[in-house]
Order: C-alpha cells, then sequence, then structure tokens
C-alpha cells in the first residue's frame, strides 16, 4: 500500500493541480508534498518485511511485465531523501511568483511522481516508463520558466538524456529475453546473469550504463548539466540536482550492478579512473567559476563522481557510504542551492565578481551557509563527513581492483580542491569589502529561516549520529553486496 | 466479406448524394452515418456474423488478423470523418465524389487486409491507389495539386508495372504455376533465382506504395501538393492498410524462407530510417515535416516486416492503430491552420491550450515517449527484433534515429509552448476540442494498456 | 639557544632603551591595568615553580613528580629504560644553563643600546620572509593549478566535450541540409533512384550471395 501511495498521492495531486487557481496550487502543492513526506516516513516506521511494502498487479501479461512496486532499503532512504526534498523546495522558494503557478506545481507534482516510481519499481518495463516519466515534467518546467538560453539547453538535456535511456532499453530488452521465463520482474533480472555470457555482458553493461553516466552525470557525458543548471529556474534546479541525480546512482546499484556483474567487474577499472578524471576535472573548473550556480554544478559533478567511485569498488563500506551519501548530498546540495536562490532574488546576480561582505547585514544567512559549505567539504561533525569517509576507506580497501591507492589519492585531491573553491566563494561573496550592490542587504525571512534551520540540524545530527539510517539501508547492502560477488 | 461489399456500396451511395443532397453539412453526416455503419459490419465480421456469403474460391481469406486491422482502420477514418468532415467537402465542388472515392479505398483496402492470391493482391492495391491519383489532384485550382497528381500517377504506375511483373515472375516460379500464397513459398528455405527476382521486384513495388527508401520520392511532393485532408488520409489509414498487406504477402507466401530476404527489407530498413529522420530535420513547413515522419514512422513499422513473429503482429496493430490517430490528430490541426511553417505554431499554447495539449500528446507518441501509444509500439518493433537475436546493430540504428526524430517534433512542442507569438486564427468548430480529447486520450490508453487493443487478436468467436 | 636569542632580543628591543615613539604615543604608556598584570604575576610564580616539578634525579631523589604521574602513559616503554648516570645529568644541565645565559647577555647587550632598526639585508631577510616559502608554494603549486583549471573550461570543457556535443548537432543538421537536394521535384530523378535501387538489391541478390 504505501508504494502506491506515494505514488498516487503527487500523481492526482499533480493532475488536481492543473485546475486550480494560481494562488491555491502552492498551498495544494505543499500539502501534498507534505502529505507523501508523512506515508514515506510511515514506510520506514514499519518492519521490513512489511507486506505493506509491497504492491504487484497484473499490467502487461503477455508481454510479462506487472505493476509491481516494493519499497527496500535502498528505496527507503531515496523515498525520503525526495518527500523531503519537495516540501523544503516550496517553502524556501515560496514568495517566487511564477506565471501561470498551477502548471508549475502541477508539473512539479508529476516529476515527484516520476522520481519516486524510479525508486520504487520492482520491475524493469515500469523501471523505464518511470525513468522517462521524471524527465518530460522537468523538461517542461525548465523550458517554460527558465533563463534566457533555456529552450537550447534544455533540450540538448532531454535529447542526451534520452539517447542514454533508449540505449538502456536495448540493454533491458536483452536481458529480458535471457530471463529463464521472459519476465521483467527484478527478481528474475536478478537471475539472468548467469545465462549471459561475460562476453556479452561487456557491452551490454555499457548499454545500460550509459543511461546512468548521462544522469549521474560522469565525465564525459556531462556537459549538458552545467548549462540546463544555469538556465533552470531554482525549483527546478534543487530537484534535479539534489533528487534526479540520484536516479543514476540508484540505477546503478539496483539495475546494473546486481544484474551484470561480471561487467561491472571487467569495466570497474575503466568507470572509475572516469570518475577519478571527472571529480578533479569539475573541481578544477569549480575553481575558476565566477557564476554560483555553476560553481555548484561543477561541485555536484564532483561529488557523483566519488559516489560512482565507491560504487564499483564493491566493499561493504563503499556501498553503505554511497548509500548514506546519496541521501546526505541530496540535503546539503539543496541546502546550497537555497542560498544561492536567496542571493539571487536579492541582490540580482549569481556572479561572485559582484558581490561582497554580505555577512555584515545577513549573519542568519552566512551562518547557514557556512555550516552547509562545511559539510559540502565533508568537514567531520557534517553528515557528508560520515558518507564520504566510509567511501574512502571502501575506495581503499577494494579487493576488485588493483589501483585502489591511486584512486583514494586522487579522491581525496579533491577534497582539497572543494575546500579550495567553497571557502573561496564563502569568503568572497560573503565576506570581503561590501560594494554598492550588497549595502542596503536584508537578512532572510522565517521561511527561509526555517527551511534552512532544519537542513542544518539534519546536517548536524546525522553527522554525529548516523546510525539510524544504516539501518535502514544495512540489509540492501548486504544484498547487493552478495549479488556483486564475482570469483576473480 | 461484409466490409467489402459494405464499402463498396457505400461508395455508390455517397456518387449519387451529390445528386440529391444540396447541402455539404448533409453530406458529411451521411459520410458518417457510412463510415459508422462500415465500422459496425466490420465488428460484426470479426465476431463471426458474415452477411454476404460468397465463394472466393480461397482467394480471401478472412482472418482475425486482417479482419480486426480492418476495423482498426475504419474506426480511424470515423475519427477522420469527424475531425475533418467539413473540410473534405470543402475541398472542391464535389463533396459526394470525395466521399465516394473514400470509400472505393477503404474497399481496396479490405481486399488488401484479407487476399490469399497474388491476383487478389494486385486488385486490392489498384483499387486502393486509382481513387488516391484522384483525391489528391481534386484541388483544382491549386497547381501544386495537379502536379501532386500526375507525379503519383506516373510514380505509381510504374510501381503497378514492377508488382505485376513480379508477379509473373513468382507464377512461373512456383511448381505449379499458381498465384495462390500458399503455394508459392510455403517449405521452401531458400529461393530459386526466379522466385527471388519475382520476390524482390514485388517488394521494391509494395515498398513504393508504403514509401521504404528508396522508393519514397514521391512521398513529400505528394504528401505536400495534396489537400491537407487527402494527405492526413493518405498518409495514415492507406499506408497502414498497405503495409498490413505488405506483412500479410510476407508471412503467408515467404514465412518460411526469411533468411533469403531479411537482408533486403534490412537494408531498405536503414536507408528509410536514415533518410526519412535526416531530411525530417531541416524542414520548415511542419506539413512537410510530417510527411518525412511518415517516411520515419515506415522505418519503425519495417521491423515487423524483418522479423515476422507473434510480437511483430501485434506489434503491427498497435503501430497502425497508435500512428494513424496521432497523425490524424496533428493533421486537422495543421488542416486549420493557414500557416504551416514551424513558427506559425508559436505562442499556441496560449490561445488555444487544449489544442496545443493534444497536438502535444500526439507528437510525445510518434516520439516514442513512454506513456502514449507511440512507446508501446515502438517497443513491440524493438522487442521483436530482440526476440530474434540477430540485427542488434538495426536496433541501435533506429533508436539513434528515433533521438534525430525527437528534434523536429519537439520543435513544434518549442513553438506551442516555450516561443511568444500571437498564434493565427483557428476556426474550430465546438465538437473538434472533444474529439481531439477523445484521440488523446485513447493514444495514452494505449500506451498504458495496449492489451487492450491486442488481445483482440486472441478473443476466439464461436 | 636560538629560543633565548629571540625572546630577549624582544625584551630588549621593546622594553629596555630609549623610547623610540612619537610624542602622541608616549603620552599613552602606562602600566595595564590590575585585570592584566595579575595574572601576569600568577603565571609567572607558576612557570617558575613549574621549574621545579620535572627536578632531575641528582638534586633530590625521587621528587621527579611528573615521571611518576606519567609513568602509566609509558608503561610500555619503561621497562627498558636504564637511569643515567649523575655526571651526565650534571654535564647536561651545566651546559644548557651556560649556553642559554650567554645567549640572553649577547641579546641583551646588542639591542637594549642601538636597536636595529634598518631593513635586514640577505640571510635576515631570507628569515624574515619566511624563508620564501608562501612564494614558492604559490609559484609551484596554486599558479599552475588555476592555469589547468582555466585550460580545462575554456579548451576542454567548452572546445572539445561541448563541441564534440554541439558538433553532433551540427552534424546533423548539416547532413540535412545536404540529403533534402535528392528531392529535386524531378518525376525522372525519382525514377533513376528507384531503379538504381533495385538494380542494387538485384546485384546484392545474384552476385554477392552464395
Amino acid at each position: 500500500m504505501v508504494p502506491v501511495l506515494l505514488i498516487g498521492i503527487p500523481l492526482l495531486a499533480g493532475l488536481i493541480g492543473f485546475s486550480l487557481k494560481n494562488a491555491a496550487a502552492k498551498s495544494w502543492a505543499l500539502f501534498a508534498s507534505l502529505l507523501v513526506l508523512g506515508v514515506s516516513l510511515t514506510g520506514i516506521c514499519l518492519p521490513k518485511n512489511s507486506k505493506q511494502l509491497l504492491f504487484s498487479t497484473e499490467w502487461m501479461g503477455t508481454l510479462g511485465s506487472r505493476f509491481a512496486v516494493s519499497l527496500d532499503g535502498t528505496g527507503q532512504i531515496l523515498c525520503l531523501l525526495t518527500a523531503l526534498a519537495f516540501p523544503v523546495i516550496f517553502i524556501s522558494t515560496w514568495k517566487e511568483e511564477y506565471k501561470k503557478a498551477n502548471n508549475f506545481f502541477s508539473l512539479m507534482l508529476l516529476s515527484q511522481t516520476g522520481l519516486l516510481g524510479v525508486f520504487l519499481a520492482g520491475d524493469a518495463l515500469l523501471f523505464y516508463f518511470f525513468w522517462e516519466l521524471a524527465l518530460i515534467p522537468v523538461y517542461f518546467l525548465a523550458s517554460q520558466w527558465g533563463g534566457e538560453k533555456r529552450i537550447a539547453a534544455t533540450f540538448k538535456f532531454f535529447i542526451y538524456t534520452f539517447l542514454g535511456s533508449l540505449m538502456m532499453l536495448i540493454g533491458i530488452l536483452y536481458i529480458y529475453f535471457h530471463t529463464r521465463d521472459h519476465s521483467f520482474a527484478l527478481s528474475a533480472f536478478y537471475q539472468a546473469h548467469m545465462q549471459i555470457p561475460a562476453e556479452t555482458q561487456s557491452w551490454l553493461f555499457w548499454l545500460i550504463f550509459l543511461a546512468f553516466a548521462v544522469k549521474m552525470p560522469i565525465f564525459p557525458f556531462h556537459t549538458w548539466q552545467p548549462d540546463t543548471y544555469e538556465q533552470s529556474p531554482s525549483a527546478v534546479t534543487m530537484v534535479l540536482s539534489g533528487v534526479m541525480v540520484k536516479m543514476g546512482v540508484f540505477g546503478v546499484l539496483r539495475w546494473l550492478a546486481p544484474v551484470l556483474p561480471m561487467g561491472t567487474y571487467m569495466w570497474g577499472d575503466t568507470v572509475s579512473a572516469l570518475c577519478i578524471i571527472g571529480m578533479i576535472y569539475a573541481s578544477l573548473i569549480a575553481m575558476r567559476q565566477d557564476d554560483l550556480k555553476r560553481l555548484v554544478a561543477y561541485s555536484s559533478i564532483a561529488h557523483m563522481g566519488l559516489m560512482c567511485l565507491a560504487i564499483f569498488a564493491t566493499t561493504e563500506a563503499g556501498i553503505q557510504g554511497v548509500m548514506i551519501q546519496m541521501f546526505n548530498h541530496g540535503i546539503n546540495i539543496i541546502g546550497l542551492w537555497i542560498v544561492v536562490y536567496l542571493i539571487e532574488k536579492q541582490f540580482k546576480t549569481r556572479k561572485i565578481s559582484e558581490l561582497g561582505g554580505i555577512a555584515a547585514k545577513a549573519p542568519v544567512l552566512t551562518t547557514m551557509l557556512v555550516i552547509i559549505t562545511l559539510a559540502n567539504i565533508a568537514l567531520p561533525l557534517t553528515n557528508a563527513f560520515i558518507g564520504e569517509f566510509l567511501m574512502f576507506s571502501g575506495v581503499y580497501s577494494s579487493k576488485a581492483t588493483s589501483y585502489n591507492v591511486v584512486f583514494t589519492v586522487c579522491a581525496a585531491v579533491t577534497i582539497i580542491l572543494s575546500a579550495v573553491y567553497m571557502l573561496n566563494m564563502v569568503q568572497r561573496v560573503f565576506y570581503g569589502p561590501v560594494n554598492g550592490r550588497t549595502e542596503n542587504a536584508v537578512d532572510i525571512r522565517t521561511n527561509e529561516k526555517m527551511v534552512l534551520g532544519f537542513l542544518v540540524i539534519l546536517i548536524i545530527v546525522i553527522g554525529v549520529y548516523p546510525e539510524p539510517l544504516f539501518r535502514l539501508t544495512q540489509g540492501a547492502v548486504d544484498s547487493l553486496l552478495a549479488k556483486m560477488y564475482v570469483k576473480p | 466479406m461484409n466490409s467489402i461489399i459494405t464499402s463498396a456500396v457505400l461508395g455508390v451511395i455517397m456518387m449519387f448524394s451529390g445528386i440529391f443532397l444540396k447541402k455539404n453539412s448533409s453530406i458529411v453526416t451521411l459520410a458518417i452515418a457510412g463510415i459508422i455503419v462500415l465500422l459496425g459490419m466490420a465488428a460484426l465480421d470479426m465476431s463471426g456474423y458474415h452477411f454476404f456469403p460468397v465463394d472466393t474460391h480461397n482467394m480471401l481469406y478472412f482472418d482475425v488478423f486482417g479482419l480486426l486491422f480492418n476495423c482498426v482502420a475504419f474506426a480511424c477514418t470515423l475519427a477522420y470523418f469527424l475531425l475533418n468532415g467539413r473540410d473534405i467537402a470543402a475541398i472542391g465542388n464535389n463533396p459526394g465524389e470525395y466521399f465516394a472515392l473514400i470509400f472505393f479505398v477503404l474497399c481496396g483496402l479490405s481486399i488488401a487486409s484479407s487476399f490469399n492470391s497474388l491476383l487478389m493482391l494486385f486488385i486490392g492495391i489498384e483499387i486502393i491507389s486509382i481513387p488516391l491519383y484522384i483525391l489528391t489532384g481534386s484541388d483544382k485550382r491549386n497547381l501544386k495539386s495537379n502536379e501532386a497528381s500526375l507525379k503519383y500517377f506516373l510514380m505509381g504506375a510504374f510501381s503497378t508495372g514492377l508488382m505485376l511483373l513480379g508477379i509473373a515472375f513468382l507464377y512461373g516460379a512456383g511448381d505449379k504455376g499458381s498465384f495462390f500464397l500458399d503455394d508459392l513459398g510455403i517449405g521452401r528455405v531458400a529461393g530459386t533465382p526466379m522466385m527471388m527476382t519475382g520476390l524482390i521486384l514485388l517488394m521494391c513495388s509494395m515498398a513504393f506504395k508504403v514509401s521504404a527508401a528508396p522508393f519514397h520520392f514521391w512521398t513529400p511532393d505528394v504528401y505536400d501538393g495534396a489537400p491537407t485532408v487527402v494527405t492526413s488520409f493518405m498518409a495514415t489509414i492507406v499506408k497502414a492498410g498497405v503495409f498490413i498487406a505488405f506483412v500479410r504477402l510476407f508471412i503467408d507466401a515467404f514465412g518460411d524462407m526469411k533468411a533469403a530476404w531479411q537482408i533486403f527489407i534490412a537494408i531498405i530498413t536503414a536507408t528509410t530510417l536514415f533518410i526519412g529522420n535526416i531530411t525530417a530535420v531541416f524542414q520548415q513547413s511542419v506539413k512537410r515535416m510530417l510527411a518525412y515522419s511518415s517516411i520515419a514512422q515506415v522505418g519503425f513499422m519495417l521491423f515487423a516486416l524483418l522479423t515476422l513473429n507473434t510480437l511483430a503482429k501485434e506489434g503491427i496493430i498497435l503501430y497502425t492503430a497508435v500512428y494513424s490517430l496521432s497523425t490524424i490528430g496533428l493533421f486537422a490541426i495543421l488542416v486549420k491552420m493557414k500557416d504551416f511553417s514551424f513558427d506559425g505554431f508559436n505562442g499556441l499554447a496560449r490561445q488555444y491550450p487544449i489544442v496545443a495539449f493534444t497536438a502535444t500528446i500526439f507528437l510525445l507518441s510518434l516520439a516514442g515517449i513512454p506513456l502514449t501509444g507511440g512507446f508501446m509500439a515502438k517497443y513491440y518493433m524493438i522487442a521483436a527484433v530482440m526476440n530474434t537475436g540477430s540485427f542488434l546493430w538495426l536496433v541501435i540504428f533506429a533508436l539513434l534515429c528515433a533521438t534525430v526524430s525527437v528534434y523536429y517534433y519537439f520543435r513544434v512542442i518549442q513553438a506551442m509552448y516555450f516561443k511568444d507569438g500571437v498564434a493565427q486564427q483557428l476556426n474550430l468548430t465546438p465538437g473538434f476540442n472533444g474529439m481531439l480529447i477523445l484521440l488523446a486520450a485513447i493514444v495514452i490508453i494505449l500506451g498504458i494498456f495496449p492489451e487492450w487493443l491486442i488481445g483482440r487478436l486472441y478473443i476466439i468467436y464461436l | 639557544m636560538l629560543t633565548a636569542f629571540y625572546m630577549f632580543r624582544l625584551y630588549a628591543t621593546t622594553f629596555l632603551g630609549n623610547f623610540r615613539g612619537t610624542e602622541k604615543q608616549s603620552g599613552h604608556l602606562h602600566e595595564s591595568p590590575p585585570a592584566i598584570t595579575i595574572p601576569l604575576i600568577i603565571l609567572a610564580i607558576l612557570a617558575v615553580i613549574a621549574g621545579f616539578v620535572g627536578i632531575p634525579e641528582v638534586f633530590a631523589k625521587n621528587s621527579n613528580a611528573l615521571e611518576h604521574f606519567l609513568h602509566p602513559v609509558f608503561a610500555g616503554g619503561s621497562e627498558g629504560s636504564e637511569s643515567i648516570p649523575a655526571s651526565t645529568e650534571w654535564m647536561l644541565m651545566g651546559v644548557s644553563t651556560v649556553l642559554a645565559l650567554a645567549m640572553v647577555l649577547y641579546a641583551l647587550s646588542r639591542f637594549s643600546k642601538k636597536p636595529e632598526l634598518a631593513e635586514p639585508t640577505g640571510f635576515g631577510k631570507w628569515m624574515r620572509d619566511k624563508f620564501y616559502v608562501d612564494e614558492i608554494y604559490d609559484a609551484l603549486i596554486v599558479r599552475p593549478i588555476n592555469a589547468l583549471a582555466d585550460f580545462f573550461d575554456s579548451i576542454v570543457e567548452k572546445r572539445m566535450i561541448d563541441g564534440l556535443v554541439n558538433g553532433t548537432g551540427r552534424l546533423v543538421q548539416y547532413g540535412s541540409r545536404q540529403l533534402r537536394y535528392l528531392q529535386s521535384g524531378q518525376v525522372g530523378a525519382y525514377v533513376l533512384l528507384m531503379v538504381v535501387g533495385i538494380v542494387i538489391l538485384f546485384v546484392v541478390q545474384l552476385f554477392l550471395r552464395k
């Protein structure tokens, strides 16, 4: 029941939202997203084997596809993130005036449906459906309410992602025809690799991985990301960066690594090398960015690279770290985007060179930002430290690759670089001399304080006591590692 | 048999209606009544009520596949009449004749979907083509229409010649010299040179009718020159019908010797996909873009011909239904517009939100986005190929082309929603929006529950 | 030794000798308020006492309170330790105290009467400017990394990778522009192309397949 509610509530709410008046749409969207949050929290409190966490019904019998949705450890944590992210986004952008707000909020709710569906799907064709469905509302949102060059940027984003998805469809179909009883079910897919020889797994891996690589994004498939983030409206960027990129990581965790363990093992080094290159590359570029949005965008690429690296390390610490970090990164990056949004709203510019000395007039904003920044750098006491530490130890102790030390060292360099650009940004934007633009800075309002404060509390609490999240995902981690095991 | 005779009779009725009925609207109403009767007859035919027992000496064989297709085709024609009826009558001075010709085409479709003999195939194809030559040129005052009609006729005659030569070769190549499909290739694994020659010639002429490359060159000019309502009919229902004939021919006659001719179909498919999609990218007129898009869609449909398995048969019915509905919807909107260029769609969403929304659904369906019928149709095609285990390169190539197609379909969406402009005035009748919404709903329902249509292939009526 | 030198240089230049500031500044000279001086006095007394806490064995047996206090911490390491003979202890104490006192006297004598105010040259300059470590660091690491980052941003990102992606789009557009010329509008050309297609198929069938 829980998964059906999780998908059904935003879907219905979104469809109803189209017919509401603009003013009511905002409250309606917030209400619906809070409802989803409630359902998600309930789902977490239920015991692991509860019947309520599964739902399966006939859909396309002759095709071997069922409408099967289920909540397991990986799905729980990401559903929680999605359920948490949307109310946060709505509250933090409450004062924003959108033209045709009812369409805007309905499309946001529909995109939440698609995202939740991806995390819940237990059937490959259903997974593909939701993968594309998450894309369409976001495309319309970014194209209609975005910046000046939005049409070209979002179109590139759409075609790039669509191409990846189509290749993934071929891969899914190939595996489908090699399952014992021609079914799309997750369990059938987990058995299928025994019928597929290693050479085939090799190119099959890339067909499916392409979709996820574009989504995360991994170097060199990342060029759509900075432009799209820059041109989208802030709320959409928060959805894109906070939740959508996790679709890519989730896809690898659930639909690629356990389904094609041989392929994952064979290409692990190559993918890890690409991740490392991407991390260092993106961090370096972030150092030279003047536009706040592009800086955060490149920072996001670096963080996702680390997560992908940790998956391919195939160790318990690494994968546990990835699970936690997906949640943490979501929170941290949404916090960062909220701050960027607030700065842009007030000072009408995103350029670091045009800002300065905001701390003098806006101490609360500065404090929140500094904590979020430190979380981004993965300072101990923040949530990201837990995730990154686990991932680093996972990569270092990895038996799946012979370059684990090299990877760890390079990844550590990225942390230093991230400290450089983040602290540089903080120093130049918030400290330093006040200029004409920032003279009349006003501190943030109550709703924004509430939201940022909530995120900061989460950051510190999880940083100090991550145990509940570990318990949530432990089962999934263990079963995943068991499936990924390949005799060397 | 019901449909053949009923449609012919209806055609004659429509011819004479022009004398007795003076107002266009009554003619349209009569036509709509006629197509409903025809649809009813086809449905009854599927359920087993045959009203006209005619002994065709096994030349026509009515199986569920053909009869279901008839129902689909007539249902699409009903939608077509409901959307465009007034515009069909407004083409020129002879409204009754236009509908009569359409009904004759439907008669040819019914023959072509149920043939068991090469002679019947020929007759069916010709009955389809000749009224279309006339319909293409029916806008007598427009030079482009005349030119299109003549081009179509000339090239059609050429392809008919090819078809007859192919049939002659096949007649000579068979063991006992017969036109029946059963006697041609059943049980053979490879073909004799004479049989292969006949097969290739027949394949080329059918490819011409279906507008597969490199025999597609008539399509952009003819579709562009014909009156838009006629293009709508040609690009959807006629193309679907001829395609079903194509599939039927190869399943029944040459199904066992697949290895002999699959490579040709593969070459034709790849060429069609490439030319159709790439050329469509640069078009400046939406009407011409849709013409090339129909070529590209045929490229996908050819997968069914490539594989000829169960998935293919189910898929082709779904594909024709979804493709026809989407394209009819799009053309119906185009008919109401004066400016066919992409910029002519600017700002349409603000003025006519329902039209824009349904157009978006149709475009998403053509592009193959999940939740729309177009995705399920493409899925069946791809699944059919993957089931055979070979031609993987073709699948990858096809999906690359599908990505290219997203570009030109989305240009229309972008113009409607994201670009500012003053939309042109469309004179919409009140039922127009409702009809569009119904079509869009069917497209989405077929996208989520394709079994609803495909399941009918397997319902056995006593 | 070095500590003695610089500490007493500091003391001598700041507190001894003549006042080197302006008239106005001299008016500000005063003893610090008790809030500062009392803690300083207490700390000074404690500093002296602390010196007696760790007093070596030679002066009084078993009076090194610190050693016993910290004994558990080094439990593992102290098993093999021997006590140092008394003469070594005397020598160590003597030498270090003498050297320190010598430096103290040297510093006092050098700096109390004529404080050096000129810019240090040569070695002194090198020491003052932190051995130029920061500058070396800047040149070796910071600047090249910035340059590398700029290179990545402008060349690799914009021209190579994004160029590839955008280039694909442009290639498709270009292909379309050229391909549409096939559609010439001339029926003869169309039929010719059709015949060429048929001939190719026949060639494949009759000659290339055996």
